[in-house]
């Protein structure tokens, strides 16, 4: 018992002295970075008010945020961004959802593994936008194609982390669910799969941004809805406040996006203490 | 469950001309030669012998995780082909065998998954073998918050739950200290001896093979062969200070330790 009374007795103050260390310069330059980014905010206001850039594309930032505050009360830009949003997730589920479960089957299955790699390596190198025009012609411009190409996009991070995190798995782990006698099937969901879960959900983050940017892009190639062809239109339409609005409210989904993937894989993996290194 | 040692029953498992080898760099290194030995029901034997004679690689094979490459290893008559039911192999590296995404409960429950029990009633009894090893009250912990010493006990408990006749033990104690080695030892055979489990414990160590068991079974160098096996005749319950200083222990010691360092044997043999 004693042994255990030690171990936590040891982490507890040493965890406080370093975070009392670390806590005031740290507390400083993130102050310091917040100051930042108002000065930016500031000078963007007043390059546009005081007339130091004189140009119909160059709103005022208040100017812009009105428009956020417009097109959410008219519900347009509140439309294109949630529209971009259930596209870019549905093409983002399915991608991950490919990725794990080929990158199980590849990882698991030696024959697999070799049938496959070349097509893999071949592919996984494209840049996705490049293949949206092709693909327009299979699929045409609507949500299908988009989705698609999100889904493909996701889909190689994702089936690469997945193999990763398989072939990491330690081999005293697998001898431990032969020795207690289990399935193939409760050994993949016993032991492979939360093993290598870490490994897989740092790809799906990854994933997570190539498809925001690939959805985006792929609106703005094969424009019909979403954010991306609202940009477009702005920008064509000269209403430079409203496609800045679009973008700003991008940059925070974005953000949004990333905490809420981070909060997520923090209370599935937090066991795993590399996370903490 | 069964067991008092019984010399006429027939022996639990039986080692038949076993040979293994290496193969590396297309060279093929014989690791052990026709090895053969029977383990009675019930008993506690030794395996030891130095460093790289393949007694791990021995007690893989007779669990089953491991294929021979000539001979045989038979469980209750039958011959092993993968891990029998009631056979469980104890990992050196428990820090690794551990699931670390799972509490101290739940990797004790783990052994227990896949059979008739409710989730409650895992839970229960799984409560039960961690008070065997004294870690019911770190049932919610996770394995990276106890010491070595604790992770091998929750694996052990979690041997006990899948209520095995044999426990194979691969040097299961070398990664801990020297005190808290002497404490597992004590447990372990306090476990034995309430339960009637057959153990095979593989170690290095002269000191915890005599201390342990009723056998002891002595490898040679590699290429191994089976040197000799040794009633240890020591009386029982042991005691980890008083009986390593009776006679007996240390003429088996003196012994085995001679014929481990490759030095003439002073005392005749048992």
């Amino acid at each position: 018992m004693s042994e255990a009374a030690q171990h936590s007795a040891t982490l507890g103050p040493a965890a406080a002295a370093s975070a009392s260390r670390g806590m005031r310069p740290a507390m400083i330059s993130k102050v310091a970075g917040w100051l930042l980014v108002l000065a930016l905010l500031v000078a963007w206001e007043a390059s546009a008010r005081l007339g130091l850039v004189k140009s119909q594309s160059w709103p005022p930032f208040t100017g812009v945020l009105r428009a956020v505050w417009d097109g959410m009360l008219t519900g347009e830009l509140l439309g294109v961004l949630l529209s971009t949003m259930l596209r870019m997730l549905k093409g983002f589920l399915i991608g991950s959802a490919i990725g794990v479960v080929l990158g199980l089957l590849i990882a698991t299955v030696p024959l697999l593994r070799r049938f496959l790699s070349i097509v893999i390596e071949a592919v996984r190198p494209l840049p996705i936008p490049a293949i949206v025009p092709p693909l327009i012609l299979f699929l045409g411009i609507d949500d299908g194609l988009k989705v698609t190409v999100v889904a493909l996009a996701v889909t190689f991070p994702v089936l690469i982390n997945t193999i990763g995190g398989v072939d990491n798995i330690d081999g005293t782990l697998l001898q431990t669910a032969r020795t207690f006698r289990k399935t193939r099937l409760e050994t993949m969901t016993s032991i492979i799969l939360p093993s290598a879960l870490p490994t897989i959900l740092a790809g799906m983050r990854i994933s997570l941004g190539l498809a925001f940017v690939t959805t985006i892009v792929a609106e703005m190639i094969a424009g019909s809805a979403g954010v991306g062809y609202f940009i477009m239109v702005t920008q064509y339409g000269m209403r430079p406040d409203q496609m800045y609005a679009a973008v700003i409210c991008l940059a925070a989904l974005g953000y949004g996006l990333n905490w809420a993937f981070v909060s997520i894989e923090r209370r599935l993996v937090g066991w795993d203490q590399r996370q903490d290194d | 469950m069964t067991g008092q040692l019984n010399p006429a029953e027939a022996p639990i498992i039986e080692v038949l001309n076993l040979s293994h080898a290496f193969t590396a760099r297309g060279h093929t290194v014989p690791v052990f030669q026709d090895i053969s030995m029977s383990i009675r029901r019930g008993e506690f034997l030794s395996v030891l012998g130095p460093s790289g004679c393949g007694k791990s690689t021995l007690l893989q094979i007779i669990a089953g995780l491991l294929p021979s490459m000539s001979g045989r290893v038979l469980f209750e008559g039958q011959q092993v082909t993968g891990p029998p039911p009631e056979m469980v192999y104890l990992f050196q590296q428990y820090n690794k065998s551990l699931l670390p995404w799972r509490s101290v409960l739940g990797n004790v429950s783990f052994a227990m998954e896949g059979k008739t029990w409710t989730r409650s009633q895992r839970a229960e009894r799984g409560m039960e073998y961690l008070r065997i090893v004294g870690l019911d009250d770190f049932a919610d912990h996770y394995p990276w918050q106890l010491s070595g010493g604790m992770q091998q006990r929750v694996a052990i408990a979690r041997a006990l739950a899948a209520e095995p006749k044999v426990l194979l033990m691969d040097e299961p104690f070398s990664a801990v200290d020297a005190l808290t080695r002497l404490e597992l030892q004590t447990l372990v055979l306090k476990i034995w001896a309430q339960s009637g489990l057959t153990v095979v414990l593989v170690t290095h160590d002269v000191d915890e093979a005599v201390f342990m068991a009723d056998r002891v079974a002595m490898l040679s160098r590699r290429p191994a062969v089976m040197d000799r096996i040794v009633e240890t005749g020591l009386p029982r319950p042991r005691d980890a200070v008083v009986t390593r200083e009776t006679p007996r222990f240390l003429e088996l010691r003196h012994q085995l330790l001679d014929t481990l360092l490759h030095r003439d044997p002073v005392g005749a043999d048992a």
